[in-house]
């Protein structure tokens, strides 16, 4: 290999292909879960299928289960095969590229798993020519991750080794932390272990193509950054709607919460990627800047003011299309009395220039009508209505104010509502809808959000990496709601499954003159 | 096709899949297809509505308000079960070679399943657009949807009292939740635009205030909701002492029901005598203080009438002030 040539402007061709990333190794601890298998392994295979990764490159799985490296291998086809999104599997691809796959069993709490490690990881680096670099994704329970970096700490696994290139990350999954106080706690003790610079805090909604084009959408074109503030804009309606309930997982919910699961991290998220203000540069810390600096000017409420500017709800049974659905208390292995809210809606401020008077609600819920993740951006109206005569309730505008709405998912695109003159005589205004869908303008693949995001911390950017000032903004604007939450008794279930959430969601709006849009 | 129990979920991934596969049969040769959209039309029907002119009035409509169609089809009680299915139908207007393309989705229920068919609905609504729910028996409607609407259009004709049906409808108006609407108030629009033209002609400006006395006739059996409409719209822009009369006729010809019934409107007065009569055909007959012409009435199908109502967005304020006199028409006629 010549010295140098991944660095030669003579063999790049960015419109053609993109440089691989350098030889690593990624380690996953907690192999054994759904998320390996459902997202971590098609992901990686997926990259490797389109040439991103190195020649230079393996995985190690780590977890309790005693199974041979055979044995995970087979298991991960079987999962890749199964999960792979719109995607062909390449039977020869995967035989070559498996090759690189191990697996090592054992306790993350016996430092003997370490030092396993670290052996393997030297044997790997050998064989594969990995270059001492090394990845580690804790796809564990987030009470395990403290224990582990500080495994990987003693371990000496935290360092790359010296005098090279080579580099040494740490990717958590949210939670980050279960409040305030935890947040910082878990914060501290990973680094101890990592700089803050290699730790790689995911968050997969900044990795959705669709969040991602939201900074495309303002910042690369010049006619709507003029129109995103509060002269222009009456509120931002932002929601994340399941229509599924708790599937199963009720024990863990149950300690969780919309709120936690939903609100304090991946919707403040995409909150902060639609309101922040331009970044100096699109790198990582010009574009986490802007969105720490967004979330820190978020408006704490006060305790007497948290009841009437949020809304909880935990869904009941009901029959719908033909089938009962049971009510989260009813669901398996949730208390009967549970006070967890399935349902949160928040009203946030932004106090700044940009924002300021600008109501952004925010709502998340599990048992919704259906499933829908958007962002609403109603404009003011018009400030004279010339065409009078077409009715005049809040139910039935006489007009329809402008709508930009930001589709995540699914339906991925961007459409604008406005009103336009109905063909034949006289001026009556019917609204009308101008569509962007991702399906239909970009015939190719889209690559899913870990696919992204792994390629990312593989890559050393951090861009669509939460930050710690950021998590730390978010659990200021969440915990003062949570503490007054567990301290009320709220009157469960409150709404019905497959509604849009309880009435006290609607009255918080009303309060202000405004509706939940039906997404 | 969905059958045992629905849900939303699954009905718009049939729905995707739809679309897919008509994408890929359509080559470029072709002109592609487009797929259409300007709001949500539910229509919910009972057991005794024809399928068939159901659907071709809905690909009608579709032409000129292309809608997603929920079609909640509340089935006979003997039938039991729920069953979803989707449809996309297309058509190719004249000189273009794309195909202009909306969706339909089929609900059909049991009398005991369709109250839960509502927050099915919920998941199927077009976000952002106009929602308009039609349902041509008030009596036959499921709470749960006038919820969803933005405007609702009900038939008190096709009830079998009209005076309850139209109660009815005055009792939805006063929600002030959703606009309302009746066929038929929309089936005297030709009877009230005439009028109007009348007397906004040249002999007869400024003399409505001559008028005295107003007679409707209607071919029976029964006061049909349009004439009671009719009367109302006339007796709130005329004088109180005027006197209001309704005159069950006898048809001495074969009309058929899209003529409708109400057969003449007289408006007499000491100086002024205007009459128009409607016989078989396309034309009424106007006859202005002994002066007579005709003017040309079509004959207007349903999917006409729903045309006209959907184009009027918001609330109908003539309507609405209509409907605050026909309890004293339903009083007059008993």
């Amino acid at each position: 290999m010549l010295k140098g040539m991944s660095d030669s402007p003579l063999l790049d061709d960015p419109l053609r292909f993109e440089r691989p990333v350098t030889p690593c190794a990624v380690v996953i601890f907690g192999a054994n879960g759904d998320l390996t298998k459902r997202k971590l392994l098609p992901a990686l295979y997926r990259l490797a299928y389109e040439r991103r990764l190195p020649a230079g490159f393996a995985i190690v799985g780590v977890s309790r289960t005693a199974m041979t490296d055979e044995a995970f291998r087979e298991k991960m086809r079987e999962s890749v095969q199964e999960f792979l999104e719109e995607s062909p599997f390449d039977l020869e691809l995967w035989n070559e590229w498996a090759k690189g796959i191990s697996y090592l069993a054992g306790d993350i709490n016996d430092p003997a798993i370490y030092r396993d490690l670290d052996a393997r990881l030297q044997q790997i680096d050998q064989q594969f020519q990995t270059g001492g670099s090394a990845l580690f994704y804790l796809s564990t329970q987030p009470s395990q991750y403290a224990r582990i970096a500080a495994g990987l700490g003693e371990a000496g696994l935290s360092k790359p080794p010296a005098g090279g290139e080579a580099w040494r990350r740490l990717i958590v999954e949210k939670p980050f932390g279960h409040d305030t106080g935890s947040a910082r706690e878990l914060s501290v003790e990973l680094r101890k272990v990592f700089p803050e610079s290699e730790i790689y805090r995911i968050d997969h909604y900044l990795g959705k193509e669709t969040v991602q084009n939201i900074l495309a959408f303002r910042f690369g074109n010049g006619i709507f950054e003029p129109l995103w503030n509060r002269r222009y804009i009456n509120h931002v309606q932002i929601t994340a709607a399941e229509s599924i309930g708790v599937e199963g997982r009720g024990a863990y919910y149950q300690e969780a919460g919309a709120l936690r699961d939903m609100i304090q991290n991946h919707l403040l998220q995409v909150m902060a990627t639609m309101a922040m203000e331009p970044p100096a540069a699109y790198e990582p810390n010009a574009v986490r800047d802007e969105r720490a600096k967004l979330l820190r000017s978020l408006r704490v409420l006060k305790p007497d003011e948290v009841l009437r500017e949020t809304a909880p709800g935990q869904y009941g049974a009901a029959r719908v299309g033909g089938k009962d659905l049971v009510g989260f208390r009813q669901e398996p292995g949730v208390d009967p009395d549970s006070q967890t809210n399935t349902y949160a809606a928040v009203t946030v401020f932004a106090e700044n220039w940009r924002w300021a008077g600008v109501p952004f609600y925010i709502r998340s819920g599990k048992r919704l009508p259906k499933r829908v993740t958007d962002i609403a951006i109603q404009f003011n109206a018009a400030p004279l209505s010339l065409f009078r005569g077409e009715g005049d309730t809040a139910a039935n505008p006489a007009s329809w104010p402008n709508l930009l709405v930001l589709r995540i998912q699914p339906e991925e695109g961007i459409s604008l509502r406005f009103s336009s003159k109905r063909p034949g005589s006289g001026m009556k205004l019917r609204p009308v809808t101008m569509d962007f869908n991702y399906g239909s303008s970009f015939g190719s693949r889209s690559p899913s959000a870990y696919e992204t995001l792994l390629l990312d911390a593989l890559r050393g950017d951090a861009t669509l990496y939460t930050r710690q000032d950021m998590v730390d903004a978010s659990w200021a604007v969440v915990q003062p709601i949570l503490d007054v939450w567990s301290n009320t008794r709220f009157n469960y279930p409150n709404y019905d499954s497959a509604t849009w959430g309880p009435a006290a969601s609607d009255e918080m709006l009303a309060r202000r003159g405004h509706v939940w849009r039906v997404p | 096709m969905q059958t045992g129990s629905i849900d939303s979920t699954r009905l718009l991934k049939e729905l995707d899949e739809s679309w897919r596969v008509i994408s890929k049969q359509e080559t470029e040769a072709a002109g592609g297809v487009l797929r259409a959209c300007s709001m949500t039309l539910l229509v919910v029907v009972d057991g005794s509505e024809d399928p068939q002119d159901l659907g071709e009035m809905l690909a009608e409509i579709n032409h000129e308000f292309p809608s997603r169609t929920i079609v909640v089809r509340v089935a006979d009680a003997a039938d039991s079960g729920i069953e979803g299915r989707v449809l996309v139908q297309c058509w190719r207007p004249a000189g273009r070679r794309q195909q202009i393309c909306c969706e339909q989705i089929e609900l059909t229920a049991s009398p005991a399943e369709a109250w839960s068919l509502p927050n099915v609905v919920m998941g199927l609504m077009v976000p952002d657009l106009p929602v308009v729910l039609l349902c041509r028996k008030a009596t036959a409607l499921p709470e749960g949807l006038l919820a969803l609407a933005h405007k609702v259009i009900l038939d008190s004709a096709s009830a079998a009292e009209p005076g309850q049906a139209l109660t009815k409808v005055a009792e939805f108006s006063h929600e002030r939740r959703f606009a309302v609407a009746d066929i038929a108030w929309t089936r005297i629009t030709r009877w009230r635009e005439i009028l109007n033209q009348i007397f906004e002609g040249p002999s007869l400006r400024g003399r409505l205030s001559q008028v005295r006395s107003v007679n409707v006739t209607y071919a029976g059996p029964g006061l049909p909701a349009s004439a009671c409409y009719l009367a109302a719209w006339l007796s709130r822009g005329l004088p109180e002492e005027d006197s209001l009369s309704l005159t069950e006729v006898v048809d001495e010809f074969d009309c058929p029901p899209a003529v409708g019934r109400i057969r003449s409107v007289h408006l007499a007065g000491d100086s002024i005598s205007v009459l128009v009569s409607r016989p078989p055909g396309t034309h009424v007959e106007v006859s202005i203080d002994g002066l007579r012409t005709k003017v040309l009435f079509p004959v207007q199908s349903a999917a006409d009438l729903l045309r006209e109502e959907i184009s009027v967005t918001g609330r109908d304020r003539a309507f609405e002030e209509t409907l605050a006199w026909i309890p004293q028409v339903l009083e007059l006629a008993r």
